[in-house]
């Protein structure tokens, strides 16, 4: 139906993606289940290019007249959007564009296992959690799913069908003691099914960890302010990764002004890094970013943004690598039906390296080992900041005491320079939640792990 | 056939009771939105749609159940309340779990502009062009990585099976504008800014265009400076960004009840500095936060939250009163998709006495702040994370823009260090806040 309905438009180009999303969330706190949920949203989402300038309309109608309907809307609001743009979109990079019908890897179906034992499950990480120590006096557990089926088909020829399912379960514990508290929270997500989700680790070891980590946490010392060596788990690679360098690498961004305008080609980081984006990674198919065909029709392919320390490549949909004569990296991602696709990044990782994480804490006289991804910003200028959730403090190669509301900052490609050693093992380790961009999208991260320079955000003495 | 936005909420609660539902409760809502956004430099992309969705909450003895679809026709409501029973039907109860009574309800004023019907894909775009055209006059070295304009108008409903029927017609135009300043090698931090009314003819787009440009002009050529702990002062945006959200989320009803809250146990007690006053209104005619009724179909109370340093009230929905024997705030928040949460409606912080220039001027070194790169913990109240637009201020003068700096504290006890807040208040969304300066802040630069 979406094909015949493209047959009347006369424009530069027309896209239609029906996107059908069914998700359920459940959430328990403090003993108490504050949302048992279940969505759906289904809609055509309908973007046309006219006149070298883009509009976008969308329908929950399935039906062929209203869906023709906003085609027409799509077109008309690019004709006005037109009259002031000062320069137009000149066409977009040709590229082989998907056909047929795409699956991820599922191991043991979602749809297998029931309401109940999710709900179940959700129950009893919380009770876990909050039993387990006496430090814990409140946990969160959820469960959420997203399970969606697309139909794309577009002008220039693509014309495919999209399945997708990424579950994730987190369980947050707040430990407190004397009106001071403190979080800590366990987390997995992948994209795939029940055996996929549990693949490192079964629910109950999630909030024993979380509640392990909370108790640790309210007994720990803040760190102080200041530049030192520190070795990166996997998790924090890939928010540096993600957050840091690859937001700078988008091309809608570069085109902006970005820090990487006008750099490809130039060393940026130590000849030990070569960082990817991947839509279908090799090293692991069940990243939490999986796309295996983005929303243009662009198959997934895995981009070296930087190779040995150079920068090779930025990210781009159709219309920004015709703007840099190259091919679209299959970034192109709408994040519901009632969105128009933009420049988004997938699984963003650095690739493995040689060396054991003992080898790398060994040869660290003062410095920090730090483990699992908080909240993170990033800026224009590659300046970044983010929250970890473990971070040791090292002296002489051995792992010492705890801290606590550790941050560390400094400017992202500084840091990948200073980068002396890479682990050898691998993982994709930030899916939960969601990267914003005007719209959310599931994104992943990871790579081996990091030993380099940084600045730890901490108090100063008063 | 889609149904009105009304009629599908009674549709609904009809639907579940059949079904089995002891109570049941539909929140509609449906409408049109018309956007033009920028992307590096462009008018980007005009967009312009009709969306509607209802969501179906049961209580089936006292277990919850809920399901969302975005489609008004009997049959998908049908499913979408079939869908809650049979979650309700599974979930273990929850004391205290019962839906509000139908409370008398007075229209707020000003939520719709008639005028927003005519408005137009044209309109939308003249205001996105001279947002995106503001910022890049004011200075050749601006670039606007993104934005957008939006006009949304729409109507919402609530109905439940214990007697509550409400439904509003609102307007929003809001805008947001994101971007930095480059020279030559020089990237600015990037800022944003946004904003937003609900009448056609006080769309003003060029105040927060210019605010932004004058940022990152100024934080071009921005020197690192040296690690103290001393005086920042920070601007309304890092006030709402900083300080707020761990207000919000410590007078939160459920936080507190749930042991996360730093406020638990704290009401009538001294919390912050005495300058410090903040209340909650949803009832202010016109203001983005302010409706008839809340998400539960309940009126909004205005509340006073911090009174002069001291705890005065917590936010509260139907459920977290029962569970006090008190009465709903009127805080329920939320939209179709999920079962009613709480958060304030328009929050205001309270002005002080000290002119901007006054709590620069007194200070002898110390930071200014205009944006912060970091979410506080609002559960500790820790924070750490980076200085964005920052300035050093020394004797009372701005010296020099500054980066690679960072600052971090507690929010619970830097708001006892509040060592002066300005008469000059921002209007930013649906909050008000002035500018704010703490003392024994850690700034770290390295």
């Amino acid at each position: 139906m979406l094909r015949k309905c493209l047959s009347s438009f006369s424009g530069d180009y027309a896209e239609m993606r029906f996107h059908e999303r069914k998700s359920t969330y459940i959430r328990i706190a403090a003993g108490e289940l504050e949302d048992a949920s279940y969505l759906k949203n289904a809609g055509v989402g309908v973007r046309a290019l006219v006149n070298g300038s883009w509009g976008f309309s969308s329908t929950n109608v399935l039906e062929r007249s209203a869906i023709e309907g906003s085609l027409r809307d799509a077109e008309k609001a690019a004709k006005v959007a037109s009259q002031n743009r000062t320069e137009k979109v000149e066409g977009l990079a040709d590229v082989k564009l998907a056909r047929g019908a795409f699956h991820p890897v599922v191991n043991d179906p979602i749809e297998n296992h029931s309401l109940e034992e999710k709900m179940n499950l959700v129950i009893e990480a919380e009770k876990t959690a909050k039993d387990e120590s006496k430090d814990v006096k409140s946990a969160i557990s959820v469960y959420s799913e997203l399970v969606d089926r697309k139909m794309v088909a577009n002008t220039d020829g693509a014309e495919f069908e999209l399945h997708d399912v990424k579950p994730e379960f987190y369980v947050y514990a707040v430990a407190s003691e004397n009106g001071d508290r403190v979080a800590a929270a366990k987390t997995a997500s992948v994209t795939g099914g029940w055996k996929d989700l549990w693949r490192r680790n079964e629910p109950q070891q999630l909030a024993l960890d979380a509640c392990d980590l909370a108790s640790k946490l309210l007994h720990a010392k803040h760190a102080k302010g200041e530049s030192a060596t520190v070795i990166l788990e996997p998790s924090l690679v890939g928010l540096i990764s993600h957050e840091a360098i690859g937001h700078t690498v988008e091309a809608d961004f570069v085109l902006s002004g970005s820090i990487t305008k006008g750099k490809l080609g130039q060393k940026l980081a130590s000849e030990l890094v070569t960082l990817v984006d991947s839509g279908n990674p090799p090293e692991d198919s069940h990243g939490t970013g999986n796309v295996l065909v983005d929303d243009e029709g662009v198959p997934a392919r895995t981009t070296r943004i930087i190779e040995d320390g150079v920068l090779k490549s930025y990210l781009h949909d159709r219309e920004t690598a015709l703007i840099f004569k190259t091919e679209p990296t299959g970034n192109a991602r709408a994040f519901e039906y009632t969105d128009e696709p933009i420049i988004r990044m997938t699984n963003t990782y650095i690739l493995p390296g040689d060396h054991s994480l003992e080898e790398m804490i060994e040869d660290v006289k003062e410095g920090y080992l730090m483990r699992g991804a908080g909240g993170g910003q990033a800026d224009s200028n590659a300046e970044f900041m983010f929250e970890v959730d473990e971070a040791y403090r090292i002296e002489k190669g051995e792992v010492k005491e705890l801290l606590r509301g550790v941050t560390i900052n400094g400017q992202a490609f500084d840091v990948l320079k200073s980068v002396d050693a890479i682990g050898k093992d691998f993982l994709l380790d930030i899916g939960v939640g969601y990267c914003g961009k005007f719209q959310r999208a599931k994104v992943d991260g990871g790579g081996g792990a990091l030993r380099c320079r940084a600045i730890i955000g901490g108090r100063q003495e008063g | 056939m889609m149904l009105d936005v009304l009629d599908a909420c009674k549709y609904a609660v009809k639907k579940a009771v059949e079904l089995g539902a002891t109570e049941a409760e539909g929140f509609a809502a449906g409408g049109k939105e018309i956007n033009v956004s920028i992307e590096r430099n462009e008018i980007k992309i005009g967009k312009s749609q009709e969306l509607s969705g209802i969501g179906v909450r049961v209580i089936l003895d006292r277990s919850l159940g809920f399901a969302s679809v975005n489609d008004l026709t009997k049959a998908e409501i049908a499913k979408a309340a079939e869908k809650a029973v049979g979650l309700a039907k599974r979930a273990p109860p929850l004391k205290f779990n019962e839906l509000p009574g139908a409370k008398s309800v007075s229209k707020v004023e000003g939520l719709y502009d008639p005028r927003s019907k005519d408005f137009t894909m044209d309109d939308a775009l003249e205001n996105a062009t001279k947002l995106l055209k503001t910022a890049k006059d004011y200075d050749p070295r601006v670039t606007v990585d993104s934005g957008y304009f939006s006009a949304d108008v729409g109507r919402s409903a609530v109905v439940n099976s214990s007697g509550v029927e409400a439904s509003e017609e609102a307007c929003a135009f809001t805008h947001v504008i994101l971007g930095m300043a480059v020279e030559g090698d020089d990237v600015s931090s990037f800022d944003y800014r946004f904003n937003g009314t609900r009448r056609v003819d006080e769309i003003e787009v060029e105040t927060s265009a210019r605010a932004l440009a004058e940022t990152v002009v100024n934080s071009l050529g921005a020197k690192k400076t040296e690690s103290f702990k001393g005086t920042v002062i920070l601007n309304p945006n890092t006030v709402v960004d900083l300080l707020a959200p761990v207000i919000v989320f410590s007078t939160n009803s459920n936080a507190v009840q749930k042991g996360m809250s730093g406020f638990a146990g704290r009401i009538d007690e001294k919390v912050a500095s005495e300058e410090l006053t903040v209340r909650d209104d949803g009832l202010i005619p016109g203001r983005l936060g302010s409706s008839s009724f809340d998400r539960e179909g309940l009126p909004h109370r205005p509340l006073p939250i911090i009174e002069k340093g001291v705890l005065k009230n917590f936010l509260y929905n139907t459920l977290t009163a029962r569970k006090e024997e008190r009465e709903s705030t009127g805080h329920a928040s939320g939209g179709i998709s999920g079962p009613p949460r709480i958060a304030p409606t328009n929050l205001m912080i309270e002005p002080g006495d000290a002119e901007i220039d006054s709590l620069i001027g007194e200070t002898t070194k110390g930071v200014i702040i205009s944006r912060f790169s970091g979410v506080p913990d609002p559960i500790s109240g820790d924070f750490s994370g980076a200085v964005k637009g920052g300035y050093l201020v020394e004797n009372g003068e701005k010296v020099n823009p500054i980066r690679e700096t960072l600052a971090a504290g507690n929010v619970f006890e830097l708001l006892n260090e509040i060592s002066g807040i300005s008469k000059e208040t921002e209007r930013i969304m649906s909050f008000i806040a002035p500018w704010v300066r703490l003392e024994n802040v850690s700034v770290t630069s390295v």
